[in-house]
């Protein structure tokens, strides 16, 4: 770990002081598990870079078979402290025994990217990986992240109260369409099939009754039982304060935002 | 204590026991608890309960005048053998239920003679553009079933009707719940109450019809009412000038089960309305005694026309004295397969606009 470490050091060296140039860059694709296939790698590579180059912050992708006995956000805390080049950053570490991920936010990336922001891009990209499109998940990551840099920029960050539009499902609306068109035309064609039923049994007397003749002699009223029916209320699963970041001290001493889970 | 161990649950109808622990009784099929004095005061009700006694007086109609029936013609239709009556000064050809020709038989004889008659009020043409007015704004009315109905032959005839008047004398047990609604941090409670509530009481009904036609289709005859008796007279042959009468062929002795029964669900309903207090209420047993009870035999004006469309038979009537008509229509299923299609394809696109925008926004 030491060794690698050093050696990714010595990249995220050269990738701070690299030109603002797309062209011949360190990578910020750092694949140790090989789950980008060579072809696919310089193109989620570049797509990082030019995010982290257009809003001066450090975007990695870290992929590796194993967590050397650490908990993924503390080997997220000391692969990002040892290696990145700014303290504004963000990192998605992608381990394949165990199948964990975690994206650890710093600096203003904490700010930009709220825990709920961060559940969204989770929602993105981990049934990507469940499948094994590991360079389709980590372009959706950084394509996430430059939206929620100019989001950031605006002073106004995804969170609770707003969040990114999801592609238009025009499958699932033209399903939700035609159900309802089906339900409306099928109340409207019962609606005038009633209109031609016009002949219906009286189920009473009501019409003749004598006015006035209605008396009430005595009424009683006997309580005898009761029961008590109890359902549980939907929980709310969401433990956060309303919208923003929640943070915690990394392995450092540095304040660290993030969030993860399993794919 | 003998005697509560016998005491069936309300809730299940099983045999409760009695819990020493609760020192109350309890269910052991449904583990319902019940206060013993609950128990007492229920069974006390339930024993005073009565099976129903509607009897009546069906001495209906009277005898003719001398001369009456003279002035009177009786057909038979040839195809349903229905007998209609006419004064002598009207004729008729055709049955006013099946349509088939109809053949003189001779002057009216033996029937009782009609204690009242409600007068026709509405005409001939009132009742052709009620017909009219009655297929407009039908959108799945066959085109060809408005050209093929033989409008001119909507005919009116006095329809027999039995006339029942009753004091009634009931009393009647309904189940009743009472909802009671809470929340505590992690459940939501819905408390409900069972009583059993007893009422008892009078009601008067006067007039109730029941059809005495067997020709008549008495759905249709209960779909055009209501009738207002005030207007109705003592019965003089002259009202019939014009008009077909149709002859009784159910008794009143027949017709008292219709009668019941409507009364029967009209007292029910008269008294359920003293229970607003409660969220549910269903009839659980009711005990109906009539008194004064007794048939009378009129004649209401109805104006009928009978067609057919696709082998099938269609007969329409209107109330002779408030107009209102009644008469189930066919439908033509393409139309009604178009107009589905139209309606689905305006809602489906409003909705994938909607949901474009919904996004969008």
């Amino acid at each position: 770990m030491k060794l690698k470490n050093l050696i990714i050091c010595g990249f995220a060296a050269l990738f701070a002081l690299a030109p603002l140039s797309t062209s011949a860059h360190s990578a910020v694709l750092v694949d140790n598990a090989g789950l980008v296939s060579s072809s696919d790698f310089e193109e989620v590579d570049d797509v990082l870079w030019d995010t982290s180059v257009e809003h001066d912050v450090d975007i990695w992708v870290h992929t590796t078979k194993s967590l050397n006995n650490m908990s993924i956000s503390n080997y997220a805390d000391q692969w990002y402290d040892e290696c990145a080049a700014r303290e504004d950053g963000i990192v998605l570490v992608v381990c394949t025994s165990p199948r964990q991920y975690y994206i650890m936010t710093s600096g203003s990336c904490i700010y930009a990217f709220t825990d709920a922001g961060l559940d969204y891009i989770e929602a993105q990209i981990v049934p990507k990986m469940s499948k094994g499109n590991y360079a389709d998940a980590f372009i959706t990551f950084a394509e996430l992240c430059d939206d929620y840099m100019v989001q950031a920029e605006k002073g106004k960050p995804y969170d609770d109260n707003k969040m990114p539009k999801k592609p238009y499902n025009l499958l699932l609306s033209l399903l939700i369409a035609i159900g309802a068109g089906s339900v409306f035309g099928g109340i409207g064609v019962v609606r005038q099939f009633s209109l031609l039923k016009s002949v219906h049994k009286k189920q009473g007397a009501a019409d003749y009754k004598k006015p006035d003749s209605f008396q009430l002699d005595s009424h009683r009223d006997i309580y005898l039982y009761r029961k008590v029916e109890r359902k549980e209320k939907p929980r709310d699963d969401t433990n956060r304060s309303a919208g923003g970041s929640t943070t915690r001290t990394g392995s450092s001493g540095q304040t660290r935002g993030g969030s993860g889970g399993t794919f | 204590m003998a005697d509560l161990l016998n005491f069936d649950c309300p809730c299940c109808g099983g045999k409760l026991q009695f819990n020493s622990e609760l020192q109350n009784m309890q269910c052991p099929f449904c583990d319902t608890v019940f206060e013993t004095q609950t128990l007492v005061s229920y069974e006390e009700e339930v024993s005073q309960e009565k099976p129903d006694e509607m009897n009546w007086n069906t001495q209906a109609g009277s005898e003719w005048e001398e001369g009456e029936q003279a002035g009177m013609n009786s057909y038979t239709c040839q195809s349903c053998g229905g007998q209609i009556v006419t004064d002598s000064s009207t004729a008729a050809s055709s049955c006013p239920y099946c349509d088939n020709p109809v053949i003189m038989t001779g002057q009216l004889s033996g029937e009782l003679r009609p204690d009242f008659v409600i007068p026709f009020k509405f005409d001939k043409e009132a009742a052709k553009k009620a017909l009219n007015d009655h297929m407009k704004g039908k959108k799945f009315l066959p085109d060809v079933f408005k050209d093929q109905n033989h409008i001119d032959e909507i005919k009116g005839v006095y329809v027999p009707i039995w006339l029942f008047d009753t004091d009634v004398n009931a009393r009647i047990r309904y189940k009743a719940e009472k909802y009671h609604y809470w929340e505590d941090s992690r459940y939501e409670y819905k408390e409900i109450e069972y009583y059993a509530l007893i009422r008892s009481g009078r009601i008067g009904f006067q007039h109730v019809p029941v059809d005495g036609s067997t020709k008549m289709d008495d759905t249709l005859m209960e779909s055009i009412e209501p009738y207002d008796f005030k207007d109705a007279v003592s019965f003089q042959s002259a009202f019939l000038s014009g008009y077909l009468a149709d002859k009784y062929d159910v008794d009143a002795e027949t017709s008292i089960s219709r009668a019941n029964e409507r009364i029967k669900s009209s007292t029910e309903d008269a008294f359920k309305s003293t229970t607003s207090d409660y969220n549910y209420v269903k009839t659980e047993q009711s005990s109906i005694q009539l008194s004064n009870g007794e048939a009378k035999y009129a004649l209401y004006p109805v104006w009928i026309l009978n067609t057919s469309w696709n082998d099938r038979k269609f007969t329409f009537a209107m109330n002779g004295q408030t107009g209102k008509f009644v008469g189930d229509l066919p439908a033509d299923k393409s139309k009604a397969v178009g107009y589905f299609a139209k309606l689905a394809a305006v809602a489906a696109a409003i909705t994938l606009a909607g949901t474009y925008l919904f996004w969008w926004l």
